[in-house]
């Protein structure tokens, strides 16, 4: 039997082919923006123009040797550029290539069904690679086109319908399902993923790290203090803290060459915390959206506990004993972390709360380099001061022997670099100001270290965010207190307090005088701030809307303690029988099952009037032939009914555009003659 | 008590035999066709890809196309509510000539696209755009002497993406006349004046020419031969006008399956063959066939009066 599924053999669409083409197109293009090599955009040239050759009948379709061919000179290629491709991206490389392939050989309406399921994958897997909103917008044009190119598959024959058609209904189709597709993002449960550690960076060429790292020698942090690159987005349940309170750390460096401020072997050992929270003032919770950095390190607070969600299998953020807190691999993507801020913290050190002796070596170390500024710690401790007021003595020095805060205090190239700064340029920003601080800590044999990360941030105080950029890049100096702890003191404040108060972009912008006040630099800024602002929303309420942000929005939400993902499971199944239900009494209407159907009580009456007459009317019997057979054996006051019965039925069926009142008319004619029929029976 | 029924009987029971059917979702099935399969297994394979990268776009992208899946099947099923089908009628056909079948197809509001009409000889496509109707053609290949019914058809569509299919089985009721194949032969005859006049030939010679002595016109009656009419002196404007012509009235011949040889079939195929051969040359010809019989006339009611009951003979 020539069923629509047997005859699947049937050629493909021109109209179909189209949209095909440009579904394919679609998916390649950004695909070859991230990260297809240029070999493969040449393959998909030569896809593209031999499949435009068939459709004008100039070619014919691969044979099988040259398909076969194809596979293995891809295969070749990838093994060549890529080494080992057995990863994300070099399957993708494979799949995109097949994909190009299926899309010349396809003949048949059958290769086009699943031409489009290859197109759809190919086009998730864009997705892995980049994930920004303008990307996804434009996806959704292609999964347009590709369903355009399904609903093409359905004509016969040529061009039935147009092919603007084709894309009209693909467009109510997604329309349509939008709202389910809605509900399954918020409500379907995320379960932990089964490779944790399956991820794209592995085997990948190295990314340039951004953000802080953990070195710090003269100038280092210089160039990330130019860039406006996003470091990170906080949103803070209550107010923001002051600018002079944001103090994100990131990482600590304890050993210092005389030159370059390192991390030491010993901090990077995982070591839990130390700390007391004195008490709970000012706390409040914060959750953080983190640009890919390809390093570990996250920015807290200072000092900020991590939230864990109870119900994860693995917690990817651990906290170290200098209180820097890290991502589990390299962040190469945006990840979303929260924790909770305590101002009033005392930081204890790590392996004992009180630091025994031979941990305190760790953060003596120094070397001999520097003599001049060696002599000045001598000369500052001549009257032995306590430790506050040592520090405070630095801080004045620094105050008042003509230091300045800049941006651009020229390189330091003598291998005494802290002597170099001390007395000779006396210019420089955070971090000259920290490592001469710290240095000088040491030397007057005072615990410290280098703390690094940033300070303040762009606040927007209506929605309690602050936006971190790279500009924003700091480094100040922890000491050790005996009694109170790791005690934070920041030179850089003591030089040029606005850049606490004020935060980064007026101390800038009063440095250099610049007052960008053109229509375009303002436009410009303007933009940027929207496309940050998308940026953030699509990041936080998109890419990680992921097992623990869904736990908190739904518990949220539905005012619960805890949602598990078997309920939520169930929630989903039903939801799905619900939107069909939905649907159903949208498009169906049932209720017009209860509408009286009056081929069915015409057939009642012509099988009542067989019965009680004895007549042999088939069921095809005309109103006409039925009054005629039934006016011989009823009485006169009833062939008046069975009259009026014939008379709206053929004017309910033969008159185009029965209106409601003849449907009433036909209605109550014959249950007339219905109850008529029915009180015959009972008195025989 | 609960009685089994078959698939058929249940189908007779929902989908009744009528002229002219509405579908309704009682008479509508739905399920997913093979492509349909191959998409749950691909929505598989990106929630596969979603949580192992923990990818969100996919995620949104798989939730997607779960929910066209769900609103494909709806809107498939739609595709076929309140489609109106009715009988567009059949031309009589001769025997082992194929039989076609006019099926209209009617849409009440919406558009109905892409509907697949099919019996197990002939399929047609229709798209029938809203409030329009179309006229599909299904045809029956082999037939015999007598009514010719088309039997049970599907209509079926898997618009909008071919994820579903959805489908019924109509029966329109309808039936179409299948005379007897014609069979040349030698005519048997009886002529009510001369019933040992054995030599039909030369009768039917003389028959042939008389045809064409022409007698007069006269205006154009319901039933009159089509051929007959003066289609000249019609263009010159002087209205339908028929041509009368003498000689036929004049001999009457009896056409009885008892004078041909051969079964009933094969007799009814001479038979059928002589009416033709008769209208042809307006002779005025009789018809029996045991106890009934067709008084001589030569109109094409006629005609088809005799081809009907040689069909209807003892079927």
């Amino acid at each position: 039997m020539a069923n629509l599924q047997s005859i699947s053999q049937r050629d493909l669409t021109r109209s179909s082919i189209l949209w095909f083409s440009i579904a394919f197109v679609l998916t390649i293009i950004p695909q070859l923006l991230i990260f297809l090599p240029f070999w493969v955009a040449v393959i998909f040239a030569i896809c593209f123009v031999w499949r435009i050759q068939i459709s004008r009948m100039k070619m014919g379709y691969p044979h099988g040797i040259v398909k076969f061919a194809i596979i293995a000179a891809i295969l070749g290629m990838l093994f060549i550029t890529k080494g080992n491709f057995l990863n994300t991206e070099g399957c993708t490389i494979l799949f995109m290539a097949i994909y190009g392939l299926k899309f010349v050989e396809a003949k048949t309406v059958r290769d086009g069904y699943i031409l489009a399921c290859i197109g759809v994958i190919a086009l998730a897997s864009t997705y892995l690679f980049e994930n920004n909103a303008y990307l996804f917008v434009f996806s959704l044009l292609t999964l347009t086109t590709l369903i355009a190119a399904l609903i093409g598959l359905q004509q016969l024959g040529y061009s039935v319908y147009a092919k603007t058609t084709l894309l009209w209904h693909a467009v109510k189709i997604m329309g349509l399902s939008l709202p389910l597709m809605l509900f399954l993002f918020v409500i379907f449960p995320r379960f932990p993923s089964m490779m944790p550690n399956m991820h794209k960076s592995e085997g990948d060429q190295a990314q340039a790290q951004t953000g802080v790292s953990n070195t710090m020698e003269p100038g280092s942090i210089a160039e990330l203090a130019n860039s406006e690159k996003h470091i990170l987005w906080a949103e803070f349940t209550k107010a923001v803290p002051h600018t002079r309170d944001l103090y994100w750390r990131s990482l600590t460096l304890d050993h210092f060459d005389g030159r370059a401020w390192r991390q030491s072997q010993l901090s990077q050992m995982p070591l839990s915390p130390n700390y007391q929270i004195r008490n709970k003032v000012g706390e409040q919770k914060y959750s953080v959206i983190f640009d890919p950095s390809y390093q570990k390190y996250l920015a807290t607070l200072d000092f900020s506990q991590m939230n864990h969600d109870a119900t994860a299998r693995y917690h990817p953020v651990v906290t170290y004993g200098d209180f820097r807190s890290e991502y589990v691999r390299p962040i190469d993507t945006k990840i979303q972390y929260s924790a909770t801020y305590f101002p009033n913290t005392t930081l204890f050190n790590a392996k004992d709360r009180r630091m025994a002796e031979n941990n305190l070596q760790q953060f003596l170390q120094v070397t001999d380099h520097n003599p001049q500024t060696t002599q000045l710690v001598e000369t500052l401790l001549q009257d032995q001061p306590s430790k506050e007021a040592f520090i405070n003595k630095l801080l004045q020095h620094f105050k008042q022997d003509g230091f300045q805060y800049t941006m651009q205090p020229g390189l330091l190239k003598s291998r005494d670099s802290v002597d170099e700064f001390m007395f000779e340029t006396k210019l420089g920003f955070c971090e000259h100001y920290a490592s001469a601080t710290a240095f000088m800590l040491r030397k007057a044999n005072i615990p410290s270290r280098v703390v690094i990360g940033y300070l303040g941030g762009a606040i927007d105080r209506h929605r309690n965010l602050v936006e971190v950029r790279g500009k924003d890049a700091h480094a100040w100096v922890e000491y050790w207190d005996d009694q109170k702890g790791w005690q934070r003191v920041d030179p850089t404040i003591a030089v040029s307090p606005n850049r606490a108060d004020l935060g980064i972009d007026e101390l800038l912008g009063a440095l250099t005088e610049l007052v960008n006040s053109s229509t375009w630099d303002r436009l410009s800024s303007s933009l940027s701030a929207l496309k940050d602002r998308i940026d953030y929303r699509w990041t936080k309420m998109v890419l990680n809307y992921q097992g623990e942000s869904q736990q908190t929005f739904l518990t949220q939400l539905l005012k619960i303690d805890f949602i598990s993902v078997f309920t939520l499971a169930k929630i989903v199944v039903s939801l799905l029988f619900l939107f069909v239900l939905m649907q159903v009494v949208i498009f169906f209407k049932p209720w017009r099952k209860l509408y009286f159907n009056i081929h069915h009580e015409y057939f009642r009456v012509i099988a009542l009037a067989n019965s009680v007459y004895g007549l042999n009317l088939p069921i095809s019997t005309a109103p006409i032939e039925l009054s005629e057979s039934l006016m011989k054996c009823v009485s006169v006051e009833d062939q008046e009914k069975v009259q009026k019965m014939a008379v709206a039925l053929v004017k309910y069926w033969f008159q185009s555009n029965a209106s409601t009142q003849s449907i009433k008319d036909v209605k109550n004619a014959l249950f007339a003659v219905q109850k008529m029929l029915k009180g015959k029976n009972v008195r025989q | 008590m609960f009685k089994f029924k078959s698939f058929l009987e249940k189908i007779n029971e929902r989908i009744p035999r009528n002229s002219r059917v509405t579908l309704n979702r009682k008479q509508i099935f739905i399920f997913p066709t093979k492509f349909g399969l191959i998409y749950i297994g691909m929505c598989f394979v990106l929630l596969m890809m979603a949580i192992n990268f923990e990818n969100s776009l996919v995620y949104i992208l798989l939730f997607w196309l779960i929910s066209i899946f769900i609103s494909t099947m709806i809107l498939t099923w739609r595709n076929l509510d309140q489609l109106h089908l009715r009988n567009a009628g059949s031309q009589p056909i001769f025997a082992s000539e194929q039989a076609t079948f006019g099926i209209t197809i009617e849409s009440l509001g919406k558009a109905h696209h892409s509907l697949w009409l099919s019996t197990k000889d002939s399929h047609h496509f229709v798209d029938c755009p809203a409030k329009v109707s179309q006229t599909a053609y299904l045809f029956v290949t082999e037939t015999q002497r007598g009514r010719v019914r088309l039997p049970r058809f599907t209509v079926e569509t898997t618009f909008p993406l071919g994820i579903f299919r959805a489908w019924s089985y109509v029966d329109l009721d309808q039936t179409t006349l299948c005379y007897p194949m014609p069979l040349a032969s030698e005519l048997q005859y009886h002529s009510p004046i001369d019933h040992e006049d054995n030599d039909y030939l030369d009768h039917a010679a003389s028959t042939k020419r008389g045809v064409d002595n022409f007698d007069e016109l006269k205006n154009y009656e319901a039933g009159d031969a089509i051929s007959r009419i003066d289609w000249k002196a019609y263009a010159k404007g002087n209205g339908l006008l028929v041509k009368t012509f003498t000689e036929q009235a004049s001999k009457e011949i009896w056409l009885n399956d008892q004078d041909f040889t051969g079964d009933l079939e094969s007799r009814l195929s001479q038979m059928c063959y002589w009416v033709l051969e008769l209208s042809k040359n307006n002779q005025r010809f009789g018809v029996v066939l045991g106890n009934e019989s067709i008084e001589p006339d030569s109109s094409t009611v006629h005609t088809q009066k005799c081809l009907e009951a040689l069909a209807l003979y003892r079927i």
